[in-house]
């Protein structure tokens, strides 16, 4: 009873119950139940009347009988459209909820979280406890059933009514004795469960090193042995599983034929009555259902769903590394100056950027290079509000870039990365998730050369990206991805290390776009493509998280950190 | 018709173990067949108590009690067969899938992608196994309900005809619900497979959704899956309500009528109350086995999908294993030829008969613009495409005649994008090698030995998803050192240098260089030092190879970059 409590404490947790649902479906459900104990009661009756051959009064209480099933069909009928209410309730909210809170997720979450369990959690856990709220209340209804049913076998035979209590005390603890056990292997059985499915997933990523390798033998090994393990748990839950279920219904069957025992001696000993015995037993047959009924549908239903409800719950309550507040600047004029004022920034404990400042002017192609680890992604990822510094500042246009309205940052700065995402939508339709004037999408899609390429593909804008656009050539996804960003209208444009992917053509064309585009835009580049560097207005040279080298590349020429990046770039001229 | 072939297929795309099958249908059946005995019983002990007959009513007692422990007996029995078939069955299955997996091409993942191959595990592997349990039922159910038929037939043939009639008509509406249920659960659920995607693409393009303004129009496209699921489960939710509660009205009404003829028999014949109990007992029964026929009829119906979707993996077929020879001796130098090679797919034509050579223990870069095939050339070399026309040769043998073992231990790749397994460092390489010396002397050769000494774990650190902890340069040096591992004569590496920074760049050419001494490589580049390092070029162009012996010969006769244009 206690796992129960903890399951709905984190339930209701990542979503507050709607009181108002759930006392209409307590009081629904316990009407219907009212009138499902009158069942057997009416029966009685009828039998009682017949034994006396008082046939009129035995017709009347059929009449009584049908009534009462009559009334458990409405009550219940309202029962089913509360439950259907809440539970739409808790599906569309929950949903909502995630959706939400993983947008909110640091950028590197996938440090911590493992992406394949938050969609199953987002997805298919949700779907799998929208309806434990009516869950609870036939637990909390069914209780005070099988109470109010001892109660009632009481009234008609204190002696009974004892023997009934026993039974159901015993009942209640082996199942409490049982579900421990069951619980456990369970999640044993899950948590092996997950890890085969993991095991499937990194034998098809993993298809070619497989075969080049030759370790399809030991990894089938090393699989065969999990596939044991699973077993093994299955089994183990399955016996204590078998064993509650037939073991616990035993014990109330016999029950009953100790009930008939006790009843017919005291029927021949002159102290019962034929009614009675059928009053009784119609009772302990309500009762041997509603037991198993709590035992298997509603218990051990809501165990099973536990470990969605944990799921659910560590993606609701995850809480990202930096909790970051966005301003409420919405003026919507940027010029595009973007300023570092000492900037010391932290990552993972080591200190990625040492007291930076410096200037990318609009009209301006500024390049950031250095060595892998000097610290220049950090510097984009600083600008676009991704990660937020230890100390200093970073401006635009003068103002503190957490004073802008997300909206209003968004579409002024834009990003695009050596991986970038594209949708499962067409290309038409990705680059309207950012606008969605389709002319204005082949206009920047000629200027950037891929209008051709995109007509020739056999659906041309239409076609969709399939895995991450896995579809179309890594070119193509490359210029798309600009595209998209361009077509943000941003004034700010930056570009992390995008050439190299790309083949030397390729690269030669995209040096033509950023040296076009910052003729308008700020354009920020991280690059160690010296071609690509080589073309910018403004150089800034990383080493070791410091700034070491600010300028234009003529008055770089003689500073040992520019030759030192040339160093062996192109051994070609050795 | 349909329902049996379903059945027939059930029990055969896995062999089946008949023996077990059949006992854990035949124990189920008499479990049904015992059940029938328990209102018999009742009905005899209340008519032994109206006769006043009391050792009799305590016999029929102590009878009842006897059935009881029978039945769950049985029922035991019943649950412990169907454990050791659900045991067997998953086992299985998770065999075939796995072998099938690692011995499929590429084209195993185009068609069964990774969320579909979750879901196989988590819930149709269960659901097919459930499926083993539920038509067992169904086949129990239908005998069951004759068994009861035929009993209230023989005890009183007029309720015996309203009984039959009552459960024509139970059926015929349980059925329509149960059709129209079925139907918009499979459209709730596909509703909900829909919003999937979207928490995929959040997942996965989190970086976009925070830098480009498109959240709302994700969110638009969330609430508008909602509203579909929220319609489709509304009409889910009807035919349910008809299913499990408007139904019930039936067979409440039928014993009222049932009732009221008897009384009228009590009044008017010389029936005793005990018939009352017997065919209210057997009515009831006739009810549930029913429902259970039903239910099991549901779930077949329901779960069938999940025999499709398995199906769809264990007869997945690409052929693969016809390329391969028996070819067996492990005698392999390193020469390759390609002679009139010609390569097509349905949507290109990568090469137009090209030829050419490579010595033994040389280094040969590749060079050609994105899309001109370079990795399809590995792809051909590897086996893992079959070429359109022409031959390959590896040391004068064609390339399909190795077998698979001596072929894949003689030539290795080392990818862009390297995969690791979520263990530790070692134990990744272990799947190599089991020699615990020789993997440490390779990272030392690839230099990333002293990186994996600075790390807490050492050889130990986890590697989660894909490595992620690693840098791609990290990765890639790993990677390297684990294609070392499998003693190799030939490397195929394609673009390992792209992710690596300047220094460390250039001690893999000169690493390269050292290793091809005694190994044929073959690398895809852009990279002019490395071209430079070659013993030679080959330059694929409009579906063509071209051979250069050096850089400057390269440069000079062909100008893939135009080079010379910016001088």
């Amino acid at each position: 009873m206690k796992r129960i409590k903890e399951i709905f404490k984190k339930y209701w947790l990542c979503l507050p119950l709607r009181k108002d649902y759930f006392l209409f479906l307590l009081l629904t459900q316990a009407l219907a139940t009212t009138a499902n104990i009158l069942i057997p009661y009416t029966a009685a009756g009828i039998i009682k009347f017949l034994t006396i051959n008082d046939y009129a009064t035995a017709i009347k209480w059929t009449v009584y009988f049908s009534l009462a099933g009559t009334s458990q069909f409405i009550f219940t009928y309202f029962n089913y459209y509360f439950g259907g209410k809440d539970s739409i309730y808790c599906y569309t909210n929950l949903k909502r909820k995630a959706f939400e809170k993983i947008s909110t997720y640091d950028i590197d979450f996938t440090k911590t979280k493992n992406i394949d369990e938050l969609l199953q959690a987002s997805s298919s856990d949700i779907y799998n406890v929208i309806e434990i709220n009516g869950n609870l209340s036939d637990i909390i209804i069914t209780f005070f059933k099988i109470i109010l049913i001892i109660i009632l076998i009481t009234l008609v035979s204190p002696i009974v009514g004892t023997i009934v209590l026993i039974f159901c005390i015993l009942y209640l603890i082996l199942i409490d004795f049982f579900n421990a056990k069951i619980t456990y292997h369970l999640n044993q059985q899950k948590k092996y469960q997950d890890k085969l499915a993991g095991v499937f997933i990194e034998a098809m990523s993993s298809a070619d090193e497989l075969k080049v390798y030759n370790m399809k033998n030991s990894f089938k090994n090393y699989f065969t042995a999990l596939n044991k393990k699973f077993s093994e748990s299955f089994r183990k839950k399955r016996r204590y599983s078998d064993i509650e279920e037939n073991f616990l219904q035993l014990i109330i069957e016999l029950g009953e034929v100790i009930i008939y025992f006790i009843t017919i001696i005291l029927l021949f000993n002159g102290n019962f009555t034929l009614d009675k015995i059928v009053l009784v037993i119609g009772y302990f047959t309500l009762l041997k259902e509603d037991l198993s009924y709590l035992l298997i549908d509603c218990i051990q239903n809501i165990i099973n769903k536990s470990i969605s409800v944990d799921r659910i719950f560590s993606i609701i309550k995850y809480k990202p590394k930096d909790k970051i507040i966005l301003g409420k600047d919405n003026t919507d004029d940027i010029e595009g100056i973007v300023e570092f004022k000492n900037v010391t920034f932290s990552y993972l404990g080591k200190k990625t950027l040492k007291n930076i400042s410096f200037q990318a002017k609009p009209k301006e192609l500024t390049a950031i290079v250095g060595q892998s680890g000097s610290g220049k992604s950090a510097i984009l990822n600083n600008i676009l509000r991704l990660y937020i510094p230890d100390s200093g500042q970073i401006t635009i246009d003068g103002k503190d870039i957490y004073d802008y309205t997300n909206e209003v940052f968004q579409t002024n700065v834009s990003v695009v990365s050596q991986k970038n995402f594209l949708f499962n939508l067409s290309i038409k339709n990705n680059l309207a998730l950012v606008e969605p004037n389709f002319k204005k999408q082949q206009e920047i899609c000629k200027k950037l050369g891929i209008h051709e390429e995109i007509l020739k593909l056999s659906q041309g804008y239409n076609t969709i990206l399939e895995d991450n656009a896995n579809n179309i050539s890594t070119n193509l996804k490359q210029l798309l991805s600009i595209a998209r960003s361009i077509l943000t209208k941003a004034e700010i444009l930056l570009f992390d290390e995008i050439t190299s992917p790309l083949d030397k053509q390729s690269t030669k064309k995209v040096i033509k776009i950023f040296k076009e585009l910052s003729k308008t835009h700020t354009v920020i580049i991280i690059t160690h493509k010296k071609e690509v560097m080589d073309q910018a207005d403004h150089l800034i040279i990383l080493a070791k998280g410091k700034k070491v080298a600010d300028g234009t590349v003529e008055s770089l020429q003689n500073n040992k950190y520019y030759l030192n990046l040339e160093n062996g770039s192109s051994c070609s001229k050795e | 018709m349909n329902l049996l072939k379903k059945i027939k297929e059930i029990f055969t795309i896995i062999p089946p173990k008949k023996l077990l099958t059949f006992l854990f249908f035949l124990t189920s059946t008499i479990g049904y067949v015992i059940a029938a005995y328990f209102p018999y019983a009742a009905s005899q002990i209340i008519k032994f108590i109206t006769e006043n007959l009391k050792y009799n009513a305590l016999l029929y007692t102590l009878y009842l009690a006897i059935a009881y422990i029978t039945y769950e007996l049985l029922w035991y029995l019943n649950y412990y067969i169907y454990s050791k078939l659900q045991v067997y069955y998953s086992e299985t299955i998770h065999n075939k899938f796995f072998d099938k997996i690692i011995n499929s091409s590429q084209k195993f993942t185009k068609k069964i992608d990774k969320g579909k191959m979750l879901s196989l595990v988590n819930a149709d592997i269960p659901n097919y196994c459930f499926l083993i349990d539920s038509t067992v039922s169904y086949l129990s159910a239908i005998i069951m309900v004759f068994i009861s038929s035929f009993l209230i037939f023989k005890a009183n043939v007029l309720t015996g005809i309203i009984a039959m009639l009552s459960t024509i008509f139970y059926l015929l509406f349980i059925t329509k619900t149960t059709t129209l249920f079925a139907k918009y659960l499979k459209a709730e659920k596909k509703q909900n497979d829909y919003t999937n995607n979207i928490y995929l693409e959040e997942l996965t393009g989190l970086k976009e959704i925070k830098t480009l303004p498109i959240r709302t129009k994700l969110e638009q496209q969330l609430n508008s899956k909602l509203k579909n699921f929220t319609q489709a489960f509304t009409k889910k939710r009807k035919y349910y309500e008809h299913n499990e509660n408007t139904s019930d009205l039936i067979p409440h009404y039928t014993k009222f009528l049932l009732y009221l003829i008897l009384i009228i028999y009590l009044a008017k014949y010389n029936a005793t109350l005990d018939l009352i109990i017997l065919i209210i007992g057997y009515y009831d029964q006739i009810v549930e086995s029913l429902n259970e026929m039903l239910q099991s009829y549901t779930e077949i119906e329901q779960y069938y999908v999940s025999v499709e979707r398995i199906k769809d993996v264990l007869y997945f077929d690409d052929k693969l294993s016809l390329l391969y020879g028996n070819y067996e001796e492990d005698n392999i130098f390193g020469s390759i030829v390609f002679k009139n090679v010609t390569y097509e797919t349905k949507e290109k034509l990568y090469f137009n008969n090209i030829n050419f050579e490579i010595k033994p223990h040389t280094l040969n870069v590749i060079v050609g613009k994105s899309g001109s095939g370079k990795s399809e050339l590995f792809n051909l070399l590897l086996r893992f495409q079959k070429l359109t026309s022409g031959d390959i040769f590896l040391d004068g043998k064609n390339i399909y005649t190795y077998s698979d073992s001596i072929y894949s231990s003689n030539i290795t790749l080392v990818k862009q994008e390297p995969f690791f397994y979520n263990m530790s460092i070692l134990n990744n390489l272990k799947l190599v090698t089991k020699n615990k010396e020789n993997i440490i002397t390779a990272c030392q050769k690839v230099g990333i030995h002293e990186f994996i000494m600075s790390l807490p774990k050492k050889y130990n650190t986890e590697l989660n998803q894909n490595a992620y902890n690693l840098s791609d340069g990290q990765k890639q040096l790993l990677s390297i050192a684990r294609a070392l591992l499998t003693d190799a004569e030939i490397f195929l590496m394609d673009n390992i240098t792209s992710s690596l920074d300047q220094k460390t760049n250039n001690e893999i050419v000169s690493f390269l260089k050292k290793l091809s001494q005694d190994h044929t490589i073959l690398v895809i580049t852009n990279r002019d030092d490395l071209i430079a390092a070659a013993d030679q070029i080959l330059c694929l162009d409009n579906k063509v190879i071209k051979s250069y012996s050096s850089f400057s010969e390269l440069q000079e006769k062909y100008s893939y970059e135009d080079k010379g244009e910016e001088k």
